[in-house]
C-alpha cells in the first residue's frame, strides 16, 4: 500500500508541475470579467508584427526543399483531410514567402513548375482555394508560364480546379475594384 | 507505535522526494511571443504556423538567433529569439482582458475550444427577439448558399456579398453594399449586431450563430500573407464548429487555411434584441 501511494503521489506531482508552467504563466495574464460582456472597443490586429521583416529570406534551393517535403505530406494517402487542412497555413506561408526570393530566369521557371506541382497536391484539401489566392499575383504576372505548367499536369481534374480557382480570383479582383452598388440585393 | 513512527517519517520523506522530482517541471522556463511570429520546423526552415502575440510556450533551447520552443500542443519548433520575452505580458484588466484557456483551467474544465466556447456563450447569452432574429439570419444565409451558390462546399471569393444577401433574405437588411468583408463591422452594427470580441477569442471558441469578420493582414505580415483576401479580409457566418457559411459552406473556419496573422479575427458579431433595420414583418414575428 505504501509503495502504491508513493508512486501515485510522485506521478501526480510531476503532472501538476508540467502543467503548472502554462497555468502559472497564464495566471499573470488578464483575468476574465465575471459580468456579461460590457461594451468594449473591438480588438484591432496588432500593427507591430515585425518578425517577418527581420527573419532572413531563404534561398530558392532551401525553399525548393521545403516545397518538396510539404508536398509529400499532402500526397500522403494515410493522412486525413483534417490533418492536411492543418498544413494549409504552412503551405500558404511557403507560397507567400517564395515570392520574395530573388532568382535568375532559370530559377524562376523552376519555381513556377514547383509551385504548380505543389498546387496539384493541395487543391483537393484546400477548402478555401487559399493556395491559389496566395500565389494569385505571381500567377497574374507570369500567367503564360503558369498556364503552360498547369497544362503539363497529368491530372485533368487538378488542372480544371486550379484554372477555375485562378479565374474566380481574377473575377473577385475585378469586382472588388468596382465602387459599391447602392441597389438592394434580391 | 511502530506504525505511527513509520508514518511520521515516511510521509514527509515522500513529499520531499516528489518535490525534488517535480522541481525541474515546476521550474520550466516559459516564454511569450512579443509580436505575431512564425513557428518554424528549423532555424530558417519552413513555417509551420503563426504564433500570435501573447502566446505562451516552454523554452527548450537556443540555436544562434533562434529559440527552440514547445507550444501548449506539445509541438516543438523554432521562433526568432528577438520576439521572445521571458516576462509575462502585462495586460490591464481595465482593457477587459480575456483568456479563455485561463477560464477553462481555473474552472477545472478541460482546456478545449469546445469548453471555452460554452463558457463564452454563457457570458454572452442570447435570448428573446435576438435569438429569433438570429435564427432568421441563419436561415437566410443558408438559403442564399443553397440557391445562389449551388450549395457548394468551397467558397470562391464572394463571402461579403453572400453574407449580405443572407441578411437581405432574412429581412435584417434592405439596403445595398456595406463594404468589403473587413469593413463590414459598422454596417452590421447599424443592423443591431454587437461586436462581442475580446482578446483571446478565436473562431473556434467564438459563440455559435455569430458573424465572424476578419481583417486584412498587417503590412508587416505581407511577406507571409499575400493574396487578395489579405487586402479585403473575410466574413463568414459561424453556425457551429463544423459549419461556416458564406458563398461556400466548409467544415473549417478561414483561419484554418491562412493562420491567424493573415486573417486576424476583428469582429464576432452577435445580434441584439434591437434590430433597427429589420423589416416590420420580422420585428413582429420576433417580438422586437
Amino acid at each position: 500500500m505504501n509503495s502504491k501511494w508513493i508512486f501515485g503521489l510522485i506521478v501526480s506531482l510531476v503532472l501538476v508541475g508540467t502543467s503548472s508552467g502554462f497555468a502559472q504563466a497564464k495566471k499573470t495574464a488578464a483575468a476574465p470579467k465575471a459580468s456579461p460582456s460590457p461594451s468594449v472597443t473591438p480588438a484591432v490586429p496588432a500593427e507591430d508584427d515585425e518578425s517577418a521583416a527581420d527573419e532572413p529570406v531563404p534561398t530558392w534551393a532551401q525553399q525548393k526543399e521545403n516545397f518538396k517535403k510539404l508536398e509529400a505530406k499532402f500526397r500522403d494517402k494515410s493522412l486525413s483531410t483534417e490533418a492536411k487542412v492543418k498544413l494549409l497555413p504552412q503551405s500558404n506561408a511557403l507560397l507567400s514567402e517564395t515570392q520574395d526570393i530573388k532568382m535568375s530566369a532559370k530559377e524562376k521557371a523552376e519555381q513556377i513548375a514547383t509551385v504548380v506541382k505543389f498546387l496539384s497536391a493541395t487543391i483537393e484539401s484546400d477548402f478555401a482555394n487559399s493556395n491559389t489566392n496566395t500565389i494569385y499575383f505571381d500567377y497574374k504576372a507570369n500567367q503564360k508560364a503558369y498556364d503552360a505548367e498547369i497544362a503539363k499536369l497529368s491530372s485533368k481534374e487538378a488542372q480544371k480546379k486550379i484554372l477555375e480557382a485562378f479565374k474566380d480570383w481574377a473575377e473577385f479582383e475585378k469586382e472588388a475594384e468596382k465602387p459599391e452598388s447602392e441597389s438592394s440585393d434580391e | 507505535m511502530k506504525t505511527n513512527i513509520r508514518r511520521l517519517i515516511l510521509k514527509p520523506m515522500t513529499f520531499l522526494v516528489a518535490l525534488i522530482l517535480a522541481g525541474p517541471a515546476l521550474g520550466q522556463e516559459m516564454g511569450v511571443a512579443t509580436a505575431g511570429v512564425n513557428f518554424r520546423s528549423s532555424p530558417n526552415g519552413s513555417v509551420i504556423t503563426g504564433v500570435p502575440r501573447g502566446e505562451f510556450f516552454k523554452i527548450k533551447g537556443k540555436k544562434g538567433n533562434w529559440t527552440l520552443v514547445e507550444l501548449e500542443s506539445g509541438r516543438r519548433g523554432y521562433i526568432y529569439s528577438k520576439y521572445i520575452s521571458t516576462k509575462s505580458p502585462d495586460v490591464p484588466e481595465s482593457e477587459g482582458g480575456f483568456c479563455a484557456s485561463c477560464l477553462a483551467s481555473r474552472g477545472g474544465l478541460k482546456n478545449t475550444s469546445e469548453n471555452a466556447e460554452k463558457l463564452i456563450e454563457m457570458m454572452n447569452p442570447v435570448g428573446g427577439p435576438a435569438q429569433c432574429i438570429t435564427r432568421s439570419v441563419l436561415n437566410g444565409v443558408k438559403s442564399v448558399w443553397r440557391n445562389n451558390y449551388g450549395g457548394r462546399s468551397r467558397g470562391r471569393g464572394d463571402c461579403a456579398r453572400a453574407v449580405r444577401k443572407g441578411l437581405n433574405k432574412a429581412g435584417v437588411w434592405s439596403g445595398g453594399g456595406i463594404g468589403h468583408a473587413k469593413d463590414m463591422i459598422p454596417g452590421l452594427k447599424k443592423m443591431g449586431f454587437k461586436n462581442i470580441i475580446k482578446p483571446g477569442m478565436t473562431p473556434a471558441n467564438a459563440p455559435k450563430n455569430t458573424i465572424l469578420v476578419y481583417g486584412a493582414a498587417s503590412k508587416k505580415n505581407k511577406r507571409f500573407c499575400r493574396g487578395l483576401g489579405s487586402t479585403y479580409g473575410h466574413v463568414e457566418f459561424k453556425e457551429n464548429n463544423d459549419s461556416f457559411i458564406y458563398d461556400g459552406k466548409p467544415k473549417f473556419n478561414i483561419q484554418e487555411a491562412y493562420g491567424a496573422s493573415c486573417r486576424p479575427l476583428i469582429g464576432v458579431m452577435q445580434m441584439t434584441n434591437s434590430c433597427p433595420t429589420c423589416t416590420k414583418k420580422l420585428k413582429n414575428s420576433c417580438g422586437a
